[in-house]
């Protein structure tokens, strides 16, 4: 099964390091350069489909001294890590398909 | 921000309490860090609100994803597979759209009706500064006729208006010398006149102040009507002289086609200058007076400005003008109130009409979306995006809303036209009333609001679909009950309005029967009226005028076929209405301005012969009653008395009613008592007759007196002549009677009496025949509700009642079960209804005859009979139940 547009960036971007949902939201738009802006609804909604099915974990709220309390933090999990390889997987061989075909080089 | 929060509250709580403060936290971080200008906060908020749009529907578990393959698909697939289902179901097809037809083209007949009547504002610049203002005598009397005195100093002291004007409906006009002699409808004007409507003529020009002085007045405008039909439009008739009774006026101007002063009823066909010294005519009070209020100047304001006017002439002239105040009201109300409360009835009760309709087609659709779950299932099951399906439902409905909206259109043209046809010139401005570019795109407003409701009741459904489930279980689920409160509250919803549209008719109906059956105290069965007035040369003096009519009695009675005839200033139950201060001899004279007064008419001889109102006693007028001095009735005192008034003859004499009797000498003969009317001398009652209604058929008259024509002889009068047998023969034989003495006389207005008092109720019977008719539909509709509501959950509790019935249940036991439910159903409409119905019925109390909003008996009937067609209706689908064969129903499982 493919992913969505949002699981695969939301993954891409907490397999680099821990991050809270504004962190996804600007990392995300700045490694998609600003082709994909995830607002809060389609963001958060997007990390409750992922809780659920076990490829990010909740590692609740920081510190209160360093950090506004209301963020929670957000880690990719081994399944969320083997879901985003097979994906990576699948989208290069499109690419090389789509690369030949298209004659793009 | 607080919007957002707001927003928030609609996703689902679970996921708001998970993720809500993160969500603000972040909406918060970003709008910090947004781009500060006007524009870049715009693409923000923007953004936040698509983001909001999308999540939200999706964490409701409302999944309008579309497959990327399909996503691209043409407008007109969606409607040429909405015109496939809407062809493999014709049937219901054709009666939903019958359906809308009905509702929305009876709706919009309705509404441009009340759009031409009320809505539309008068063609006149500036429609809502014109006024008309009229004198107040009293609570009882707010629209009295103003008096000649008061309307100059109304016009010289007041401030408020930028011009008044009077007019006066007092003369008749015959129009000789082109063809058939014609009796014009010619209003009297102040040269302001043309002024204070802002209207200029086609042709000439308008009248001037010069010719309001008295002998400049032999100038006429004529109307575009009579200019076309009596001149050929000829361009030169300004200029030329045209014969009015007789006398050559010259006209001056030709109004434009669309000029009308609609207060007057009738279009007028010409108008003529007042030209008469108004100010001497004190105490006669024969005008009509419209003003322009000056921009700025509010009713109130130019309301309390004429009431210290009022009171100062008031005081000035207390003979005449006491206990008169002054009644400003806007020109508009003044032309439509007569009819705006039954408009607005009527508006009410094809409103309602049109919401049975709608929930009936919303249950129908309902019940066929129900039925095509599965079909959707299949449908989504086999890839067809969620929105594809929505869209194709709403294709569904807009192409049956477009039929229905469309045949609803041509409908409501022909019932305009109809409405038309069936009531001249009894109801102001409607013969404007068209279906023009507001009343189609109401009528489109409506299609639009019923495809949408059409569309998304079953796309609620279709949205929610578990696919897997309706694919497992297939139609035969056993409690499917999660469309049934809406179902249910629909059917409790058209109950309830048919109850309120039936009982309110039902409530007029009967008090228009009451009305009919009301005894106007006279018989207007086999009598022939024509209107016939003298011109003032050769016919100027009252002792002319009798003698023509004397004549005239008699070669009308020796005519073939007429019993009998007999003539009276104003018809019975015809427009006219007249009361007359009088004042009784030996009783303490009133304070000025407290006088009593009394309808009264001129009649002759024959006048209670022919209409057989009966005498109580005493005796009708005779030839002896002739007065060499006449008239009796001087208006004001200094007008001379007249020649031989001392000579020795007859005493006036009077016929009063029995209400007059009572009032002025109860318990006590009338008989020989005298009274004095305006100037009068003191006038004898030699007879007393019983009360008719010849005002109007549900106003008493109260006290009127009669005078003699022989006496108080007229320069109009209507003829009443009673055929020997048939009618038909007399009209012509009265024209030629007439005719035989004055070949230039118009004899006007020759109708059967019938008519006249028929016309009376003519608007009334109109408003009670559409409602019957409305009531008719919205019985007929909530049945065929209740019908197919009954039958769908029936059908689909057939597993159900199978079980029931294998249990070991009667199957009267079944009936009974489906038989309730509609009963409940009913039940709780038709309470709700009742209480619609009161409120209703209240808002039209003052159309209804003695018959109270409140009518018990009414109430009573009309519920058990809404109840009893509502278990009619679902008699039909209890039999079906009860014949369930539990084996079959099983084993199918």
């Amino acid at each position: 099964m493919s992913l969505t547009p949002a699981v695969l960036h939301i993954l891409l971007s907490l397999a680099e390091e821990d991050r809270h949902g504004l962190g996804i939201a600007a990392d995300v738009k700045a490694f998609s350069g600003g082709r994909l802006a995830l607002g809060p609804g389609t963001l958060y909604g997007t990390i409750k489909r992922l809780l659920e099915s076990g490829l990010i974990e909740d590692l609740g709220s920081p510190e209160p001294e360093d950090d506004d309390p209301r963020r929670r933090y957000y880690r990719i999990t081994p399944a969320g890590r083997r879901a985003l390889k097979d994906e990576t997987l699948a989208l290069t061989s499109t690419l090389a398909v789509a690369k030949r075909r298209l004659k793009t080089s | 921000m607080k919007l957002y929060r707001l927003l928030l509250r609609l996703y689902p709580r679970p996921f708001r309490d998970r993720f809500g403060a993160e969500m603000i936290a972040m909406v918060e971080a970003q709008a910090a860090t947004a781009d500060r200008s006007l524009g870049g906060r715009l693409r923000f908020w923007r953004n936040v609100a698509a983001d909001f749009a999308r999540s939200v529907l999706r964490e409701r578990g409302i999944d309008l994803s579309v497959p990327s393959g399909l996503r691209r698909t043409n407008p007109a697939d969606d409607v040429r597979q909405a015109w496939r289902m809407v062809r493999r179901a014709p049937l219901l097809s054709a009666f939903v759209i019958g359906l809308m037809a009905l509702s929305i083209g009876s709706t919009t007949a309705v509404f441009s009706i009340v759009h031409a009547v009320l809505l539309r504002p008068l063609p006149f610049p500036k429609p809502d500064r014109l006024v008309m203002v009229w004198e107040r005598q009293g609570p009882e009397d707010p629209r009295n006729m103003v008096g000649a005195h008061e309307f100059p100093e109304w016009e010289r002291r007041s401030q408020s208006f930028e011009r008044m004007a009077a007019i006066s409906f007092d003369r008749e006009y015959n129009l000789t010398g082109a063809g058939e002699p014609m009796k014009l409808s010619a209003p009297r004007v102040t040269s302001a006149f043309f002024k204070v409507m802002g209207v200029q003529p086609e042709a000439g020009r308008a009248f001037t102040a010069e010719e309001d002085e008295p002998g400049h007045g032999d100038v006429v405008m004529l109307s575009d009507r009579l200019w076309r039909s009596r001149f050929g439009a000829d361009p030169t008739i300004v200029g030329r002289a045209i014969a009015l009774n007789g006398t050559p006026y010259t006209v001056v101007g030709v109004m434009p086609a669309d000029f009308d002063f609609p207060p007057a009823g009738a279009t007028p066909d010409v108008w003529v200058p007042i030209a008469e010294p108004i100010h001497l005519y004190r105490g006669r009070h024969y005008l009509w007076v419209v003003g322009r209020l000056k921009d700025g100047v509010t009713i109130a304001r130019a309301q309390a400005e004429m009431d210290g006017i009022a009171a100062s002439i008031a005081s000035e002239l207390p003979q005449f003008s006491r206990g008169h105040g002054v009644n400003i009201q806007p020109l508009h109300g003044e032309i439509v109130q007569s009819v705006s409360q039954a408009l607005l009835l009527l508006f009410a009760a094809v409103g309602l009409v049109l919401l049975i309709g709608c929930c009936n087609v919303a249950n129908l659709l309902l019940a066929r979306a129900a039925s095509r779950q599965q079909e959707i299932a299949v449908r989504v099951a086999l890839g067809a995006g969620r929105l594809r399906v929505a869209r194709q439902l709403l294709a569904e409905g807009g192409l049956l809303a477009c039929a229905g909206g469309a045949a609803g259109v041509l409908l409501a043209m022909w019932l305009v036209a109809l409405a038309r046809a069936i009531t001249p010139g009894e109801i102001p401005r409607l013969q404007h009333s068209q279906i023009d570019a507001t009343a189609m795109t109401f009528a489109a407003a409506l299609g639009g609001l019923t495809a949408m409701v059409f569309g998304l009741v079953p796309l609620a459904q279709v949205v929610r679909v578990q696919v897997a489930d309706r694919l497992k279980y297939g139609s035969k689920g056993v409690a499917r009950s999660g469309r049934q409160p809406l179902r249910r509250t629909l059917i409790v919803v058209e109950v309830m309005l048919t109850m309120v549209v039936a009982t309110t008719s039902g409530l007029l109906l009967q008090s228009f029967f009451r009305v009919l059956r009301v005894d106007p105290g006279f018989q207007s069965g086999g009598i022939v009226a024509a209107d016939v007035t003298l011109p003032p040369t050769p016919y100027d003096t009252a002792i002319a005028q009798r003698a023509f009519f004397d004549a005239a009695f008699a070669r009308v009675q020796g005519s073939p076929g007429v019993l009998s005839v007999a003539a009276t200033s104003m018809v019975p139950q015809g427009l006219g209405r007249g009361a007359i201060a009088i004042q009784i001899e030996g009783r303490p004279a009133p304070r000025p301005g407290d006088e009593p007064s009394a309808a009264y008419r001129v009649v002759s001889d024959k006048y209670f012969t022919v209409l057989r109102i009966p005498f109580v006693e005493g005796r009708p007028f005779t030839s002896a009653d002739t007065r060499l001095a006449v008239p009796i009735i001087r208006w004001f005192p200094e007008q001379r008395r007249p020649a031989h008034f001392d000579d020795p003859q007859p005493p006036p004499v009077a016929v009063v009613n029995q209400s007059m009797a009572r009032r002025f000498w109860a318990g006590e003969s009338p008989i020989g008592r005298r009274f004095t009317v305006l100037f009068s001398p003191p006038i004898t009652i030699v007879g007393v007759v019983k009360d008719t209604r010849d005002q109007s058929a549900w106003d008493d008259t109260g006290a009127e007196f009669y005078l003699s024509d022989r006496q108080e002889p007229q320069n109009r009068m209507a003829l009443l002549v009673r055929a020997a047998d048939s009618i038909a023969g007399v009209p012509a034989v009265v024209r030629s009677a007439i005719w035989s003495i004055d070949r230039d006389l118009p004899v006007a207005n020759l109708r059967p009496l019938a008519e006249i008092v028929d016309a009376n109720v003519s608007v009334y019977r109109a408003v009670v025949v559409l409602m019957s008719a409305f009531a008719v539909m919205a019985i007929v509709l909530m049945a065929l509700g209740v019908y197919a509501a009954v039958s769908y959950t029936t059908a689909q509790r057939t597993y159900e009642i199978g079980v029931r019935l294998a249990l070991g249940a009667q199957r009267a036991d079944i009936r009974r079960l489906v038989l309730l439910n509609g009963a409940g159903v009913a039940a709780a409409g038709i309470a709700a209804g009742a209480a619609g119905a009161y409120a209703l019925a209240r808002y039209a109390a003052s159309m209804l005859y003695e018959v109270r909003p409140a009518d018990p008996a009414t109430y009573a009937s009309l519920a058990v009979a809404v109840l009893a067609i509502a278990a009619a209706a679902a008699w039909a689908p209890a039999r079906r139940a009860q014949r369930v064969d539990p084996v079959s129903v099983l084993r199918n499982e």
